[in-house]
């Protein structure tokens, strides 16, 4: 009797140790899960610190950086060869230079670009230039060489940063775009250069060259071909030469096929880099009849560049002097030409042979 | 001037450290060591024991860093050691064959410009016509033909046939000199020849020579004055390549004519795995190449003057 | 008055391809004829021919070239040397091209006076600087101490014309002299091309696609179209009352500047 007790007792006991430890067992489990849950919402915390201290970081950048673009030292310059003054403005909305509609498309406030020569200081090749460009405007850059206007082109079309200042398309900054925006914005700008053989490639024909924005942004080839046969009719070139090489054709054949390569995407914006500076007299009217006569089909906006006065007379509605770098006079050709106000400008047009 | 000589000699040090330790490295790589090869020479059968205590002595058995670290530490205190194999101060060894690498490689350079340059502007001057492809077809043989076969060439006519000049060189003298010379030469001379050709051939259609002609100078004073000069730079950069492997001592030729070289010195080295004196040979390499890489900077300095001076007056 | 240069039926070939034919014309002392023409029109090659510098693949095959009584293009590479320089010379469109990039200009302008027999050192120097003043480059020693690169395209080419000028040739030929130059610069080189007629009568065969430099300089103008002779006449009834239907296309596509009278 006593050993079933006993016995009794024992399993008793074991099971009282057993349920103890079980117990033990869970108690330290709940404190380690306690423990854990602790740690966690201690690390969610610091986290959240974090994150809320990084964003407030960025958002203070962010206010610098707007601050920066918008608020300039308002110093006031004089400009030595037109004894005008030249101020620095805040926002293009306060920018009294810069009239802007609801037709504007592009924004150009206060761009500059310093280059830094090893050994030889700086030299300021576009000086704080503001212009403004209208839906279905052809706007006129004249300047010789050492103006600065290759260089206003190439920070439009992101080919060079921008020292200072801002450039806007359709009210969007695009003044440091890169990668994906970068592309983006070709969708929108295009350029003509002066060279039409150099602007190909050698090794490919025209056809490749024309569709290669095509091609990039995922036309099948089938459907290329087709637009490029288009684009080429369209320029005044006969679809055969789509299978030519650049070397094969004349200069004139070749800046067509430029400039259908071009509006292949359908761009907003025209830029013409000296297009018809180096082509035969007869060459350049029939390519500028052609530029003309686009312009009016597809209603693209133009930024043309050229060193011609003549030339700028026949297609441009409005037109900007430029001289080391900064606008001396802005106006219509006829005003310019007819009542320069600028001396630069009085030069200019007195030079024209 | 001085800032930037004193920039580029500074650049030697991270490039010596660079090139020792890959050179280190892959002569590890290589497998055996100095002790192995010793013994293997020698023909002789020893015992492990026997071999670890060379190795100690030596000591090979040191980690591959702590070897390297502690070489490098007596370069910079100018020891480079012995030689593995004739125990001998590597120093005093490697520049008592330097004279020898430093007259061949002169009288090579000499002979080779003397050639190259007068009949590659011959060729350039008479282009497509009968002295062009006479020209031409000598410098295509001297191109395809590998040095050591016009060693070889050379040694059967000029020393076995016509017994005009000793078969071994008999020390570091000019007439145990020509062979070798002939030989790197010829090979250098076919390559340069074809160099000058086209740089020149690139000058004279420049728009310049018009010019000068429309002025009514003469053929030869435009060649001399203007097309050379403007010829001189590529001329330069290529022969500053030459002259360093050179001066890193021609292996083959140098073995083949018992010419008692650097090159010699280092196929045998590399042979018997003796580390300190294939660093030293490394070290010299690297110190060559800077230099005359920097030599050739300084000419161009002078030679060009869109390089010194690359600006616009108004 | 004689011509002092004439060609006579000229034809020149490329690789037995004719490139120019059967041009004629001739030129008075002191005249300043325009050749204009697109690219290809071979009005380069016409002026290029009488100096002989059409290189081993051109060649006179027809006709000839009259000047001091003796034909050029017969004449031996010696003699077009001793000719070329003192007698006739020539300025090119791309002035720093031209001249060796790496020699000081006034190496240069010395070496090609030196083989002409002018050796001595300090009178060409003062030539050199009072040509150089003539033509409005004040600095005339600095400039001759610089070489092609550092000086600006407008004093490049103001230093050819006074390396062609010092030896007083009879003919300037101009191939494009303003083609690579800013329009300011243009006016003011035309200028001095023409105050160098004034003073030297020097006789001035200018190659050019600008009309209005033909316009501005020009006595008598000679019009090509692949080339053919189009048009040849006085400058001002060339441009301005073409006969020729080639000329007149020519002259239409000109872009002219609209001034409000």
């Amino acid at each position: 009797m006593e050993d079933k007790n006993d016995e009794v007792k024992k399993t008793k006991e074991k099971l009282t140790d057993k349920s103890k430890k079980a117990e033990e067992k869970a108690a330290k489990e709940a404190a380690k899960a306690k423990e854990r849950a602790e740690k966690e919402a201690l690390k969610a915390k610091r986290k959240t610190a974090r994150d809320s201290e990084r964003s407030k970081k960025m958002v203070e950048k962010l206010a610098k950086k707007k601050a920066k673009a918008g608020i300039y030292a308002e110093t006031i310059e004089n400009v030595a060869s037109s004894g005008t003054s030249a101020i620095h403005y805040l926002s293009p909305e306060d920018n009294p230079n810069l009239e802007i509609t609801d037709d504007t498309i592009l924004v150009v406030n206060n761009l500059t670009k310093v280059f830094h020569k090893k050994g030889q200081g700086e030299f300021t090749a576009v000086d704080h230039v503001s212009f403004t460009l209208n839906k279905g405007e052809c706007l006129g850059i004249v300047g010789e060489s050492g103006s600065g206007k290759s260089t206003i082109v190439k920070m439009i079309t992101r080919l060079l940063d921008a020292t200072e200042g801002t450039i806007s398309l359709n009210g969007k900054d695009v003044t440091n775009v890169k990668g994906k925006d970068q592309r983006e914005l070709y969708k929108n700008i295009q350029m003509v250069f002066q060279m039409p053989f150099d602007s190909f490639d050698p090794r490919h024909n025209l056809g490749c060259g024309v569709g290669e924005s095509l091609r990039n942004n995922g036309m099948s080839k089938e459907d290329t071909n087709k637009r490029v046969a288009e684009l080429l009719e369209m320029c005044g070139l006969e679809p055969e030469f789509a299978s030519r090489y650049p070397h094969q054709v004349s200069g004139g054949q070749c800046q067509r096929a430029a400039i259908a390569r071009a509006i292949a995407i359908d761009p907003e914006i025209l830029i013409c880099d000296e297009a018809t500076s180096a082509l035969d007299v007869t060459v350049q009217r029939q390519v500028l009849d052609l530029l003309v006569e686009l312009r009016k089909k597809l209603g693209m906006s133009y930024l043309f560049i050229s060193h011609d006065l003549a030339v700028v007379q026949q297609i441009c509605d409005r037109v900007l002097v430029l001289y080391h770098g900064k606008i001396v006079e802005t106006g219509t050709p006829d005003e310019i030409i007819n009542s320069p106000k600028d001396p630069y400008t009085k030069n200019l047009v007195e030079s024209v042979l | 001037m001085k800032s930037y000589i004193v920039k580029r000699l500074l650049q030697l040090i991270p490039i010596i450290i660079g090139i020792t330790l890959l050179s280190f490295a892959m002569m590890r790589l290589a497998g055996s060591d100095a002790v192995n090869e010793m013994y293997a020479k020698q023909g002789a059968i020893v015992s492990e024991e026997v071999i670890q205590k060379a190795r100690a002595e030596l000591g090979l058995d040191k980690p591959f860093i702590v070897q390297y670290f502690i070489w490098l530490g007596n370069l910079f205190r100018g020891d480079m050691g012995v030689s593995y194999i004739s125990g001998k101060n590597v120093f005093s060894t490697f520049v008592s064959k330097l004279p020898a690498t430093l007259l061949l490689t002169l009288m090579s350079i000499i002979l080779t410009v003397a050639v190259s340059l007068p009949l590659g502007i011959l060729a350039a001057v008479k282009q497509n016509k009968v002295t062009d492809y006479i020209i031409r077809f000598c410098t295509f043989i001297g191109n395809s033909m590998p040095n050591f076969f016009i060693a070889l060439l050379l040694m059967n006519l000029l020393a076995i046939q016509l017994k005009w000049l000793p078969v071994m060189s008999s020390g570091t003298n000019f007439v145990s000199g020509i062979m070798p010379t002939l030989t790197l030469g010829i090979s250098m001379a076919a390559k340069y020849t074809r160099q000058v050709r086209a740089t020149v051939l690139e000058e004279l259609d420049k728009e310049y020579v018009t010019g000068l002609k429309a002025k009514g100078v003469r053929g030869a004073v435009i060649l001399w004055t203007s097309v050379l000069k403007s010829s001189m730079l590529t001329i330069v950069t290529l022969l500053a390549l030459s002259i360093g492997s050179l001066l890193g001592g021609t292996a083959i030729v140098e073995s083949i004519f018992m010419w008692d070289g650097v090159g010699k010195l280092a196929v045998d080295c590399i042979s018997n795995r003796d580390y300190p004196l294939i660093q030293a040979y490394v070290v010299w390499m690297a110190i060559i190449y800077v230099g005359v890489n920097l030599v050739t900077d300084i000419l161009y300095h002078y030679l060009d003057p869109r390089v010194r001076l690359g600006g616009i007056k108004d | 008055m004689e011509d002092i240069i004439t060609y006579d039926n000229v034809e020149i070939s490329y690789r037995g391809k004719p490139v120019v034919q059967d041009v004629s014309f001739g030129v008075k002392k002191g005249e300043i004829l325009g050749i204009v023409g697109e690219s290809g029109s071979g009005k380069s090659t016409i002026i290029k021919a009488a100096m002989g510098l059409l290189g081993d693949v051109g060649l006179v095959t027809k006709g000839d070239i009259w000047f001091e009584g003796k034909n050029l293009p017969d004449l031996s590479e010696k003699e077009m040397r001793k000719i070329n320089g003192p007698k006739l010379s020539m300025i090119f469109q791309n002035a720093v091209g031209a001249m060796c990039p790496i020699r000081t200009v006034g190496a240069q302008i010395y070496e090609s006076l030196k083989e002409h027999g002018h050796d001595d050192k300090e009178e060409f120097k003062k030539n050199a600087i009072e040509m150089m003043a003539k033509i409005g480059l004040t600095d005339g020693e600095r400039v001759l101490e610089s070489y092609p690169f550092e000086l600006s395209g407008g004093m490049n080419q103001r230093v050819a014309i006074c390396m062609a000028m010092l030896m007083n040739p009879d003919i300037l030929f101009a191939d494009e002299p303003t083609s690579a130059l800013d329009v300011s610069v243009q006016k003011r080189v035309v200028e001095e091309m023409v105050q160098m007629r004034d003073h030297f009568n020097t006789t001035i065969i200018i190659v050019t696609h600008n009309i209005g430099v033909v316009r501005a300089m020009c006595d008598t103008c000679l019009v090509l179209q692949h080339g053919d002779i189009m048009e040849y006449g006085d400058a001002k009834q060339v441009i301005d009352n073409p006969q020729n239907e080639y000329t007149k296309k020519l002259m239409d596509a000109v872009p002219k500047l609209k001034k409000a009278v």
